[in-house]
Formats: C-alpha cells, structure tokens, sequence
C-alpha cells in the first residue's frame, strides 16, 4: 500500500513537471516528488527498524528540500521581474 | 488507519497541482506535508515529523505565499500572467496535443485514478522487499557522531543556497 502511495505521489510530481508552464506550479510538482521520496525513507526506515538513521537522512533531505524551494522561488521573482510573467517559455535567453 | 490519511495524501497533492489558484494549490501541499508529518509520527519517528510539520509544512508555506503575494497581484489571473492555455508546447509534436498545460491538468485526477486501481489490481505481484538489518543508535548520537560528515553536507548546501539567493537579488553596477 505504501509503495503504491510512493509511486503514485512521485507521478503526480512528475506530471505537473512535465505538463505544467507554471514556474510556481512547478516547484509545487517538484515539492510533491520531493515528498513520495520523504516517505519512502521514512517507510523504509521503519521497515528496518532503524528510526535513528532514517530521521539522521530525513533531516539531510529537509535542508536540500528547504535550500532548493528557496533558490527556486527567488528565481521565480527573478524570472518575474524580468518578463512579467511565470510561463516558463518565455526564458529564451541566459544572457544576464 | 494509515491507509486513509496517505489517500488523503494523494487527494491533496492531486489538487495542489489541479486548482487553478496557486494559493490554494500552496496550502494543499501544506495539507500535504502536515498530514506526511503525522503518517512520519505513526512510523515511530517524532523529531522527524517535528521537522516535517514546522520547516515543511510551515515554513515552505510562508514562502509559497509570500512570492505567489509578490508576483500575483490580488485578483490577476493566470491569464493576465502570459498563462493562457493553447500556446504552441515546447514538447515534440508526440505530445503537443496533451502538452496544453490546461487540458493536461484537467485531466490529472483521472489519469491518478487509474493509475491508483492499476496499481491496487497489481499488489499481489508487487516484488517483496528485503531488509537490512536494524540500526539501533539513538538518535542524537547518530546525527552527531556517526553521521557527522552529513552535517558538513547539509552547511555546504546552506552557504550554496546564501550564495545564489544573494547573487539573484544583487544589485546591478548599471
């Protein structure tokens, strides 16, 4: 059951970063993924009897989960301030 | 009674990337990650589920919100944002029809609704999975003692993540 969950959270992330325009409904996908793989340590963890270790990993994957949503929302505004708008096509160029 | 709070789970994350409002959509990942922080607290495993329910839950919200406020004036929709759906997709021409961000969307509860009676119909042939053997150290002495050098890792990614957050927001010599 729980795996199925894993798997179908992981989709769903993965859906609305492939279909999705959206820079902010982007992260949301990417924070979903980011969720499916917080529950398959946890599972996994407990799965091993080893709830030490698994919350030692958790903690490592919250500041990356934390430190990305961050850098991506300040570019977000980065982005927005430059084109007046959160369509991820319209960031044709990488000059800065 | 697990297995309904991680349906409710999959409900939410559904919705945060269905609703068109992307406020809404913020406080259903928050929903998400509140209800991920009780499912982490019933798998014996407290200081995570603190962790989850205030950083997760609470503070990735406060700054969803923040630069959805920033970049959203109230009352402007996603049309008057360059959103409007029937653009030419940036995908191969395979997918172009679907890559319409906003029939693709609409149609993410169905295509999750399958996949869950999918995914039910084929439990039984799911591989088993085989454990490693348990790792009993208490916490405290895990994080700062056995796994030190994950310490080390997480100040890299924060000074990594100081330095671009103030290389985006610098002000330019023009």
């Amino acid at each position: 059951m729980i795996f199925g969950v894993i798997g179908l959270l992981f989709f769903i992330g993965l859906y609305a970063l492939v279909f999705s325009r959206n820079v902010i409904r982007l992260l949301i996908g990417l924070e979903i993924m980011i969720k499916a793989v917080t529950l398959a340590l946890v599972s996994s963890a407990s799965g091993t009897q080893s709830p030490a270790l698994g919350q030692t990993f958790f903690v490592t994957l919250l500041v990356i989960e934390v430190i990305v949503a961050i850098i991506f929302l300040a570019f977000v505004i980065n982005v927005y301030s430059h084109t007046e708008s959160l369509d991820i096509r319209k960031l044709t160029q990488l000059r800065g | 009674m697990i297995t309904p709070v991680l349906l409710l789970i999959v409900i939410l994350a559904t919705l945060a990337i269905y609703l068109n409002d992307l406020l809404l959509g913020a406080i259903c990942l928050a929903g998400v990650s509140a209800l991920l922080s009780w499912v982490i607290y019933q798998f014996g495993m407290p200081y995570a589920a603190v962790f989850e329910l205030s950083v997760a839950a609470g503070l990735i919200t406060v700054l969803f919100i923040s630069t959805i406020s920033l970049v959203k004036p109230a009352g402007q929709s996603e049309r008057e944002l360059g959103l409007e759906a029937g653009n030419p997709s940036p995908l191969p021409r395979l997918f172009e029809e679907d890559a319409r961000e906003g029939k693709a969307l609409k149609r993410l509860p169905l295509v999750v609704a399958i996949l869950a009676i999918l995914l039910w119909e084929l439990r039984e042939s799911w591989p088993s999975i085989r454990y490693a053997p348990a790792f009993d150290a208490p916490f405290a002495e895990t994080l700062w003692h056995i796994r030190t050098v994950d310490l080390f890792g997480q100040i890299t990614i924060i000074l990594c993540g100081v330095f671009l957050v103030v290389h985006f927001f610098k002000e330019r010599a023009s």
